[in-house]
């Protein structure tokens, strides 16, 4: 069985399948075409085609691409809505909502992140970022909106899905941080962990050839110098 | 190194910010995604990142004496080779030698091609691994 230890906290807390949602949000910014897209646009032209695509391209076409890219995720949400209650599998409503689910909250930060990182370089995305999660924790905290999302009655569509809403301005606020984290490792220069490699390799040299004459500090130094 | 330093010292404050934050505001909260939980994803997928690029980096260490000169001469003969093939192929003669040649070069690819086909059908592959979501 699997331990109940690492389940999902109901409230608050740390724990294994906590992290999955959260790390599927960034690990979608580390790989989206904004994170990629500025770095690499001369070493991959499919990116690059993309981006300078995505500036002639005008508001009401993108907002159709959008759309179109975020539609799977859309059917995916309303499919596990409708499955979910057909075979009226367990599902914890206080989780996300009555009929909010995960696909939701990935579509909703698809669209919205689309709508504001989008002229937004990684730089901006991560002040906005960290803009957006502290002007939340403030709403959360001091603006009510942590009371509402615990302990309100679910009276209307929206308070039905007070989690749902409501935590994906959170995940909108992870996601654009991350896409910042993402573009700072593409854009990591290759150079730099060349020289780590070589460094590493003479290490392993050095690391041979001193331990029989028990010489170690100038080992130690080459691995000092590596982390 | 510049870039693992830097990562290790964001790695190092976002820690301690989940930290302070779990211990000025409140415990992380999945269900209200406040401001502690976006700060401990941050690090641990940090961490987790890390890691994966420490292990890579030691374990793709052998391919280091390759300069650039080298990388690009041996871009040019895979092309000539590729050229060569399709040429014998299309003769419908002597792709032996082309298909022996082929073994030798299948690992300067940097990813499987497993991987790679796993990548181009995410979403397909997510929902056959998670049909219990």
């Amino acid at each position: 069985m699997f331990p109940r230890r690492y389940c999902k906290t109901e409230t608050f807390g740390y724990s294994l399948m906590d992290a999955g949602v959260g790390s599927f949000i960034v690990s979608h910014a580390l790989t989206s075409v904004q994170a990629r897209g500025g770095a690499s646009s001369s070493s991959d032209s499919r990116n690059g085609a993309s981006a300078t695509q995505r500036a002639r391209e005008g508001l009401r076409s993108s907002i159709s691409r959008i759309l179109r890219s975020t539609a799977p995720l859309l059917a995916l949400g309303f499919a596990r809505l409708l499955t979910v209650r057909a075979v009226d599998y367990q599902s914890h409503v206080s989780e996300y909502g009555v009929h909010w689910n995960f696909f939701f909250t990935l579509a909703c930060v698809a669209i919205l992140s689309a709508a504001t990182s989008r002229s937004m370089s990684p730089k901006q995305a991560l002040w906005a970022g960290a803009g957006l999660a502290l002007v939340y924790q403030l709403f959360l905290s001091v603006g009510g909106l942590g009371e509402f999302i615990l302990h309100a009655p679910r009276v209307s569509l929206l308070s039905a899905n007070k989690e749902g809403v409501c935590s994906a301005m959170g995940y909108l606020a992870l996601y654009l941080v991350s896409l910042r984290l993402g573009h700072e490792l593409v854009a990591a220069k290759e150079a730099s962990l060349q020289a780590w490699r070589s460094k590493w390799n003479r290490l392993a040299v050095s690391a041979a050839a001193n331990s029989d004459r028990g010489e170690l500090s100038s080992t130690l130094n080459l691995l000092v110098s590596l982390f | 190194m510049p870039l693992l330093f830097s990562l290790q010292v964001w790695n190092a404050i976002l820690w301690l910010l989940t930290g302070l934050c779990s211990a000025l505001i409140e415990s992380p909260s999945r269900r209200m995604v406040n401001l502690s939980y976006i700060v401990w994803m941050l690090a641990l997928n940090l961490t987790l990142l890390l890691q994966f690029l420490l292990v890579d980096l030691c374990i793709d260490g052998d391919d280091e004496g390759e300069d650039d000169a080298a990388t690009s001469a041996r871009l040019k003969d895979d092309k000539e080779r590729a050229a060569a093939g399709a040429h014998s192929t299309l003769d419908g003669s002597a792709s032996a030698s082309t298909a022996l040649a082929a073994p030798a070069h299948a690992p300067r690819s940097t990813s499987s091609m497993l991987l790679e086909a796993v990548n181009k059908n995410s979403l397909a592959f997510f929902l056959l691994v998670s049909r219990t979501m």
